[in-house]
């Protein structure tokens, strides 16, 4: 696969209402790639993920999505063009089964091959067959993040934005979602993620940006990043 | 200080808990870790009064608190983390932490439109407190700020504070650093050291196995509703059925 910029962002200030969080940032993001956001809580990662989505305000600058800026286009717009955001926390629908919320997920989608990519997304999942009929809020938190990200993958999306996919996760699904998102990448689709679990997201990474104070630190290939002695000491706990 | 008896709970049949007892000593950290869905969340909201358990009891400081209403157990002493961020959104952080402050010391909404001396003294002693805790917590700067417009990672920090703020004996920490940049989480277990030094018993919901391992004395593990090991971390680490169950065959 040969990587081509899919995401380039220039000079970006975002933030909410009057107060702003993201100060000139820019950022490039190739297909296939994994892109890690690493910085102090409060830093604004999750601030630029929105900003992509569509879901903060953004003032100035551009962001290119597959060439074109979309920094004008609302959430619904950057949707529909495959964007999917997985946000932070769990945000499923506790009412609604397994199922029903897989069906969700799928809701802006008009072709004809949503039930055979939600069998397939079942197969890839198998904890989501087995609970299919449970209430989505009865799932555990891990459970639920498994069913975002299923949700987000459901649209089809030609680029992920995930808000750290590994909360409140044990050690063992932890890796099986790091697992799947290296699995994403590899299917072309990239994967821009915050993760605090820095260490271990930044070792499948390709990419990786430190923001703090709402302002790109320090940019590099991943294991650059995890290697640099002044990023490990501010960043990531020595 | 905190005993766990026989706590049994079901959702819809399905058993989230079954016969867990356990007790957390005076002046101790102790962890409960689990995989996904063991139960530890159910136990959390048993405790504290969150929800009624089908079967067992719950006493704290050796006075049973089963079923008792949850602002009732925190005032006396026990306050907790919740998983998911429960701040009021529109407060400010400082008015936030306030409210932690003040309803545990019984001020109404009267005595804050008409303050007395002994009121203003009170909300300045909260006031600094609440600044101690921000510093504390690596968040200094956002005590103006509403919350709602904090971060997720500062408004789990925000929790944290909010539920120090009374000066609690025990509290129960739902993933205290889930979402906390690891920088931070070096400091804030330094600090939960330091409180537990002055008294303070914690006990802790945590995957992060490396906080669990340098802060608890003790560790519960929990699988599929049922305490299935416990012991110094050390120990429970090397625990066949502990690793099964955590990271899976």
């Amino acid at each position: 696969m040969t990587e081509e910029t899919v995401l380039a962002i220039h000079e970006l200030d975002a933030g909410y209402g009057t107060r702003r969080v993201l100060f000139g940032v820019s950022a490039e993001i190739k297909t296939g790639t994994i892109t890690v956001v690493v910085g102090p809580n409060g830093a604004g990662k999750s601030t630029l993920l929105k900003a992509v989505a569509g879901l903060a305000d953004r003032w100035k600058g551009s962001i290119l999505f597959k060439g074109m800026d979309i920094r004008e286009c609302d959430m619904g717009e950057i949707l529909a063009m495959g964007i999917s955001m997985v946000p932070q926390g769990r945000c499923n629908f506790p009412l609604m089964t397994v199922q029903e919320n897989l069906e969700m997920g799928a809701y802006t989608r008009r072709d004809p091959h949503v039930g055979r990519d939600l069998a397939a997304m079942k197969e890839r999942f198998p904890l989501l067959r087995d609970k299919k009929d449970l209430l989505a809020g009865n799932l555990s938190g891990g459970e639920q993040q498994i069913l975002e990200m299923a949700m987000a993958l459901m649209l089809k999306p030609a680029l992920l934005l995930l808000d750290e996919p590994s909360l409140g996760l044990a050690p063992g699904p932890m890796g099986r979602v790091f697992q799947e998102i290296q699995r994403i990448a590899g299917e072309g689709i990239p994967v821009v993620m915050v993760e605090q679990n820095a260490k271990r997201a930044l070792e499948i990474s390709d990419q990786a940006l430190v923001l703090d104070l709402g302002k790109v630190w320090m940019s590099g290939p991943g294991r650059e990043i995890l290697a640099n002695p002044q990023v490990r000491k501010r960043y990531l706990g020595g | 200080m905190l005993e766990i008896r026989g706590l049994t709970k079901h959702f819809l049949g399905v058993p989230a808990l079954h016969d867990v007892s356990f007790t957390v000593e005076r002046g101790e950290i102790a962890g409960l870790i689990g995989p996904n869905g063991s139960g530890k969340t159910t136990l959390f909201d048993c405790v504290t009064g969150f929800l009624a358990p089908d079967g067992g009891k719950v006493f704290y400081m050796d006075r049973d608190i089963t079923s008792l209403a949850p602002h009732r157990i925190a005032r006396l002493g026990l306050t907790r983390i919740f998983q998911q961020i429960r701040t009021f959104p529109r407060l400010t952080v400082i008015e936030n932490m306030r409210a932690a402050g003040q309803q545990h010391q019984g001020l109404s909404l009267t005595g804050g439109l008409f303050p007395t001396k002994r009121i203003r003294d009170l909300n300045r002693a909260l006031d600094e407190r609440a600044g101690e805790l921000l510093e504390v917590l690596g968040i200094p700067g956002v005590g103006g700020l509403a919350a709602g417009t904090l971060s997720y990672g500062q408004q789990k920090l925000l929790e944290i504070a909010m539920a120090l703020m009374p000066r609690p004996a025990l509290v129960l920490l739902d993933e205290p650093v889930a979402g906390v940049n690891p920088t931070l989480i070096e400091s804030i277990k330094g600090y939960l050291k330091r409180l537990n030094k002055i008294g303070t018993t914690f006990l802790i919901i945590e995957h992060n196995l490396q906080v669990v391992m340098d802060l608890c004395h003790h560790v519960f593990v929990m699988d599929s509703g049922e305490l299935i090991a416990h012991g110094p971390p050390s120990v429970v680490q090397e625990d066949e059925r502990v690793l099964e169950a955590y990271f899976g065959k």
